[in-house]
């Protein structure tokens, strides 16, 4: 088995901050991890993930917005 | 040779008659030339009393018609100068009554001008008084209407202005958050979030 991971981050991690992001997922999911790595610095910091068909936003832009969206009548 | 004495009587008596008929034709003959001859003269005469005759006559028409010419050229004239008279006469009358009549129908149709344009005027003041009362009527409704609308319109376009500037103060305090945050993460802190953002995808995913 084997696990693939789309990353789209802001800032493109150093190799050993990806070395070790692998062998700790493979550690915790017992399978082969694959890292495919995708740069936008748009999304501010976090990560957006596609895993096993599943898309997950934690980008720090979703969170702001989703603050400033929440908070926006306090803010004007 | 022997002739008969009856013959000879016979022969005389014939050449008898015929000189006898050729002095009765002779005879004849010479008094049909005379009376043709009497005739004749009788003819000449008449012919030439005639050509006398139709001569004066001819002579008489001739001056008679000359005459008569004469006098219908002189009549001629004098209607012609009468004409011409009456010509200049009837010109100068016909340009008098001419005249008369334009200045008739001038005098007339600048009459009925001047009624027409006062009657206009006047219908012309009428219509417009009416119109400055119905004016200042729909001036005053359209006024208190338009007084309205416009302060409907001011407050409207207030508020969206308002709203659309506080969109903008939204959007410029939103982008400066931004722009203060992506500057202030360094890389530590990005792997960080990066780390964390996989460790919740995969727990999300087993759940």
């Amino acid at each position: 088995m084997k696990s693939d991971f789309d990353l789209t981050t802001a800032v493109k991690p150093s190799r050993e901050f990806v070395a070790r992001l692998r062998a700790r997922l493979q550690e915790k999911l017992g399978e082969e991890v694959s890292l495919n790595l995708k740069v936008d610095p748009g999304i501010l910091g976090g990560a957006i993930i596609t895993y096993k068909g599943y898309y997950f936003n934690f980008s720090l832009k979703k969170k702001l917005d989703e603050y400033f969206e929440k908070n926006k009548n306090g803010i004007i | 040779m022997f002739i008969e004495p009856i013959f000879v009587t016979v022969l005389v008596g014939t050449v008898f008659l015929l000189v006898l008929l050729l002095t009765i034709v002779v005879t004849t003959q010479l008094f049909i030339f005379r009376k043709f001859s009497e005739v004749k003269r009788s003819n000449e005469h008449l012919r030439v009393s005639l050509t006398d005759e139709e001569g004066k006559i001819l002579k008489k028409a001739r001056l008679e018609a000359e005459e008569i010419v004469s006098k219908a050229l002189r009549q001629a004239a004098k209607i012609e100068k009468r004409a011409e008279i009456n010509k200049r006469q009837i010109s100068e009358l016909l340009q008098e009554r001419i005249n008369e009549v334009l200045q008739n129908t001038t005098q007339k149709i600048q009459s009925v001008l001047n009624n027409i344009t006062q009657d206009y005027q006047k219908s012309l003041e009428k219509e417009l008084q009416g119109h400055l009362q119905r004016l200042a009527v729909v001036s005053k409704d359209f006024e208190e209407q338009n007084l309205k609308a416009m302060a409907e319109e001011l407050a409207r376009q207030k508020d969206t202005r308002l709203k659309s500037l506080e969109e903008k103060i939204y959007q410029i305090t939103r982008e400066a958050a931004f722009e203060i945050l992506e500057g202030s993460i360094n890389l530590p802190l990005h792997e960080e979030l990066i780390a964390e953002a996989v460790e919740k995808a995969v727990e999300k995913e087993g759940l």
